[in-house]
């Protein structure tokens, strides 16, 4: 599987700030996702080298985590790789 | 934790196998726990994460119990545009470390009210989306090998043609090329990642395609040259240089955003 990020994940749920990030890979994406509480595999569709992504396919789960503080979190992640779509 | 993804862009990411609409929330279900999702290039993943207890509290006693059902019963839901850019502004000003985040529940309350909603769906998977799930799942879950479509056909039970049509309908490629690509991105990644390292252990990009399925030197750095644009030397060039690494950075951008979970 390709999230392995639990310093990151344990960050988000000790401060429970609003998080935005910036990701160019499956497994950066992935990382992102796990943060929030969410264990997703994502991979990256048909790539076409330096064109970037055309695109991502994500699966997995919620994860339930009783220390979640119950506060309201909020979480933004952009694909920097496939910044121009039309490429 | 109820996930509240919210669309905003003219990007219409496909959520459990159905592209979604403009002004519309998802993945809120509360009866699901799975998810599946495509994002095209380019995508913005924007989440609310709401406490389900103190969701259902605040309805109960506010007396809206319909909204209850529909966070029961649905998974997406057409909102009111006005109050769909009502709850935009919020999470975005949530974002942007201000606001009060009891306000965003309350307009999810009042977007999700039955008298405001444009339609709703359930977020039950078709037969193509559920066999797609089913292939993806196979797939990240049997990284170790190369299978062929006979095999594969017996093994999430679906004929061949019915695998290869709706996989080319939902991803535009192939059954074999998904799931390479979904290799791939796991050797992608190995070469930044000690902790991949050490649970396969192997620590050459070799070592690492061949742990995933390539046994071909040649044919691995045709596969990943066109994936990813690079050589599989260039790969773990960058994956050792200082600095420079998988991990995701912060940015300030605004958000134009969209997403879809579960």
């Amino acid at each position: 599987m390709n999230s392995h990020n639990k310093p990151e994940k344990k960050a988000i749920h000790a401060n429970n700030q609003p998080m935005e990030v910036a990701f160019h890979s499956a497994p950066g994406l992935s990382t992102s996702l796990q943060a929030v509480g969410f264990e997703m595999d994502v991979a990256q569709l048909s790539g076409a080298g330096s064109k970037g992504a055309s695109g991502w396919v994500v699966h997995g789960s919620c994860q339930c985590c009783p220390s979640r503080p119950i506060k309201t979190c909020f979480f933004r992640a952009t694909d920097t790789l496939g910044c121009c779509p039309s490429a | 934790m109820l996930p509240l993804s919210l669309n905003t862009t003219d990007q219409l990411p496909v959520v459990r196998g159905k592209e979604i609409q403009r002004c519309s929330l998802h993945g809120f279900h509360a009866g699901l726990s799975d998810a599946f999702v495509q994002l095209a290039a380019g995508a913005h993943i924007q989440v609310a994460l709401v406490s389900q207890t103190r969701f259902e509290q605040l309805a109960t006693s506010t007396g809206d119990h319909q909204t209850l059902e529909v966070i029961h019963r649905s998974n997406s839901a057409n909102l009111h545009p006005q109050r769909f850019e009502e709850l935009s502004a919020l999470i975005q000003a949530q974002l942007m470390g201000g606001g009060q985040e009891d306000l965003v529940e309350v307009a999810v309350l009042e977007a999700l009210s039955p008298h405001q909603l444009q339609g709703t769906a359930s977020g039950e998977l078709g037969v193509g989306a559920g066999l797609m799930k089913d292939l993806v799942a196979w797939g990240f879950k049997n990284t170790g090998q190369a299978i062929t479509l006979n095999d594969l056909s017996a093994t999430i039970f679906a004929s061949r043609s019915s695998i290869v049509h709706h996989c080319l309908q939902s991803f535009s490629t192939g059954p074999m090329a998904l799931l390479k690509q979904i290799r791939l991105s796991q050797v992608h990644h190995a070469p930044s990642s000690p902790e991949v390292q050490q649970t396969i252990g192997s620590n050459t990009v070799h070592e690492i395609a061949c742990h995933y399925g390539f046994q071909s030197r040649n044919h691995f750095a045709r596969d990943n040259r066109n994936q990813f644009g690079e050589s599989p030397s260039a790969t773990l060039q960058r994956a050792s240089a200082p600095g420079m690494s998988v991990q995701s950075v912060s940015v300030a951008q605004s958000p134009q955003m969209a997403m879809a979970l579960r």
